[in-house]
């Protein structure tokens, strides 16, 4: 083939990556670049007699300045705090559980792996029969467990534990994709580790403390990146079950920049907030790739 | 070649010229049997006329932002349904066409007060939809739990409970063996939706108080005025006792066998799903008067014809059918009418054993601000009215979203020109 350019790439290459471009351009990169200029316009979401001017910063001073972003973002933070230990936390004590090639240990793989393939809506829909108070199958079974010292919980009713359920309800939804890159992460770790662990006398606790551990932590900073990122743009499930309340406790930021452009119809307002939302992603991954670029297993990538 | 294309552009255009005469877009919302007998009734329509339809369903709780959707897709119906209280933003914006001279006048004659009331535009005073069905919310009562309690029934709207007798009420079937929760309010319905706004702007009309000022057009100090506050104390007081259905208890709370509701604050249809499993246990209650009379809501899924309506006749035909129809009254379970001549055709609503105080109350119904800036002012009122329910605050709520309704209206310059 005939290079073009510089020599770097040919024709035919880029004839293959033309139609992947393309989407990626117009569904992605210009959708990003007109809501970088809406957000400095008061454009409302349909057309109307007023016409749309410019507002340079106020878009921005008015979200930073207002209760229910800041509540938002605390509900967020707190989300991401609960969210991280329990999911992958349990991802991983699955992953290392079911890791192997054996046929009992790959359908159970699979079976682990069923709720990620279930989409989040049907997953809401049922937990929220589950979260059903005064008998919903939460509160049933922790009474019985408890002989009735358990009282009935309103969970997505009350503003103390409306965020806790949501934080259970996710985590039991997703904790497979983490599952899957936790297994990736122990299958590179090499044998002779664990032999030379064996040899010295370590096992149990102290073997994953020790050996297992320390060699997942490239995969523990990608799995922290990759949870955090996503537990960030929750909404789904404030979506559908409580909608930001009850007394905001459940408001997250994507909900809150979908409020600004559906409900009350202010698209600028919308576009300043996901711009916000944008820099806050890209400085958490910024801090976390500097905090965690040394290895100190010394392992190269 | 040139006259072969030329051939097919013409017939390509004919075709096209000819479909857009023979065919309307309707959307709309509708639940269960309501979906059914729009769907009947769009077949008769085409069979009568030769006019295709073109459904656009739509949920009612996402019925207004999807519309937004289809406005900025431009991909708008001919004829549409809307809810009542929308219909100054979407005028205000110019989606609408006004009816008159598209609609029949006879159909314009037949609608009740009310109706007229609900599709005029203040600002020109031209009907801009045809609402054939009118609603109203009111109490539903078991009369067997009532007099166990104890408890007066009122059988017009001139008698109907005070709020003292309503507490007492409450507290009196609270304790009737048999009864869970003395009041449904169906918070099952949804945390945000429409029924928040529609079923309580009443308690708040009867306590003095009000959403917004319709002078001035702000909701700082009439939506967190003392009177609006002891009206959401009141609702709030309803829930602290722990006398109100759960949200996730369903809707059934009044007919079914457990956990049991003894009164219910339901809306005219809820008549038709209640009915045929209570029978005569079943009664009709006015709303209570709170201090300033029985206030009622009303409103309900009105019609209207784009702007952007390919053909405003075939659009205006549907709208009379619609209106003229015989067989829609009898299958839309629960329909209230806002036609003269409908209102003759339900017997279920001058029997004084039924539905005749329902109608009745009609006469003291209060309608939700007509004002272009509606979507935000309910929004915030159902943010506002959850947290109260859920135990927040009820005057920095209320302050709150006076607060968030000013700002809207202050974006849109006062909506010119209603707030100036």
């Amino acid at each position: 083939m005939k290079p073009i350019g510089r020599g770097f790439v040919s024709w035919v290459e880029v004839a293959m990556l033309a139609p992947a471009l393309v989407l990626l351009v117009m569904f992605l990169v210009v959708p990003f670049a007109m809501s970088i200029g809406l957000a400095f316009t008061n454009q409302p979401l349909l057309p109307g007699p007023i016409p749309t001017k410019f507002v340079g910063l106020g878009n921005f001073a008015r979200i930073l300045s207002s209760v229910e972003f800041w509540r938002a973002m605390l509900n967020v933070a707190l989300f991401t705090l609960m969210v991280i230990p329990l999911q992958c936390g349990f991802a991983l004590w699955s992953a290392i559980l079911l890791n192997g090639q054996n046929r009992a240990k790959r359908l159970f793989q699979g079976l682990f792996f069923l709720p990620y393939i279930t989409p989040m809506v049907v997953v809401c829909v049922v937990w929220s029969t589950m979260y059903q108070y005064p008998s919903g199958v939460f509160n049933s079974v922790l009474g019985v467990l408890t002989f009735g010292l358990f009282k009935p919980v309103e969970w997505l009713g009350n503003p103390h534990t409306a965020l806790v359920a949501i934080t259970m309800l996710s985590a039991w939804q997703a904790y497979g994709f983490q599952m899957v890159i936790y297994m990736a992460g122990l299958q590179n770790i090499p044998t002779d580790l664990y032999e030379a662990a064996a040899i010295d006398g370590v096992a149990g606790w102290r073997r994953f403390a020790w050996v297992t551990w320390p060699s997942l932590y490239q995969t523990n900073v990608f799995v922290l990146i990759i949870t955090t990122i996503q537990a960030l743009q929750l909404f789904t499930q404030v979506n559908i079950l409580t909608q930001g309340g009850p007394q905001d406790s459940t408001n997250t930021l994507v909900h809150y920049i979908y409020r600004s452009g559906f409900v009350i119809q202010n698209v600028g307002r919308a576009s300043a907030g996901s711009l916000i939302l944008f820099l806050l992603i890209v400085s958490i991954y910024g801090v976390m790739s500097f905090l965690t670029k040394n290895d100190p297993t010394g392992e190269k990538p | 070649m040139k006259k072969v294309a030329l051939l097919i552009l013409c017939v390509v255009m004919a075709t096209m010229g000819v479909s857009a005469q023979g065919k309307i877009s309707v959307m709309f919302q509708a639940t269960g049997a309501e979906g059914d007998a729009f769907k009947a009734l769009f077949d008769r329509f085409t069979r009568d006329t030769g006019i295709k339809v073109e459904p656009m369903f739509i949920p009612h709780d996402v019925y207004f932002e999807k519309f937004s959707a289809a406005v900025a897709s431009k991909r708008v119906a001919d004829v549409m349904q809307l809810d009542a209280p929308f219909l100054a933003n979407f005028v205000w914006n110019g989606y609408l066409s006004p009816l008159s001279g598209l609609v029949d006048q006879k159909v314009i004659d037949d609608l009740t007060l009310s109706s007229v009331a609900q599709g005029t535009y203040p600002i020109d005073g031209r009907l801009y939809a045809l609402g054939n069905a009118d609603s109203t919310v009111l109490l539903y009562g078991s009369k067997k739990l009532l007099k166990a309690a104890g408890v007066r029934i009122p059988t017009s709207v001139k008698d109907a409970w005070t709020k003292d007798e309503f507490d007492a009420a409450l507290d009196k079937l609270a304790k009737v063996p048999g009864v869970k929760w003395p009041l449904d309010i169906f918070r099952a319905y949804g945390v945000k939706t429409e029924w928040a706004t529609y079923a309580f702007q009443p308690v708040f009309e009867s306590f003095g108080g009000k959403l917004i000022d319709q002078k001035s057009w702000k909701a700082v100090g009439a939506l967190d005025s003392p009177e609006s506050v002891a009206a959401a104390a009141e609702i709030q007081s309803w829930v602290k006792k722990g006398y109100v259905v759960p949200a996730s208890s369903g809707t059934n709370a009044l007919y079914r066998d457990q956990d049991k509701a003894a009164l219910a604050w339901g809306g005219n249809w809820y008549w038709s799903e209640a009915y045929p499993i209570m029978k005569d246990d079943l009664v009709a209650i006015p709303l209570p008067n709170f201090g300033k009379g029985v206030k009622t809501p009303n409103g309900t899924w009105i019609w209207a014809i784009t702007k952007s309506a390919r053909s405003p006749k075939a659009a205006a035909q549907f709208l009379d059918y619609l209106a003229k129809d015989k067989k829609f009254v009898q299958e839309d379970p629960g329909v209230f009418p806002g036609l003269k001549s409908w209102a003759a055709q339900l017997p279920a609503y001058t029997d004084a054993k039924q539905m005749k105080v329902a109608f009745e109350q009609a006469s003291v119904a209060v309608p939700r601000p007509i004002y272009p800036g509606y979507p935000v002012l309910t929004a915030s009122f159902q943010t506002a009215l959850d947290s109260i329910l859920s135990g927040a605050d009820p005057k920095q709520e209320l302050s709150k979203a006076a607060a968030a309704i000013d700002q809207d209206g202050a974006d849109h310059d006062g909506y010119p020109p209603f707030g100036n």
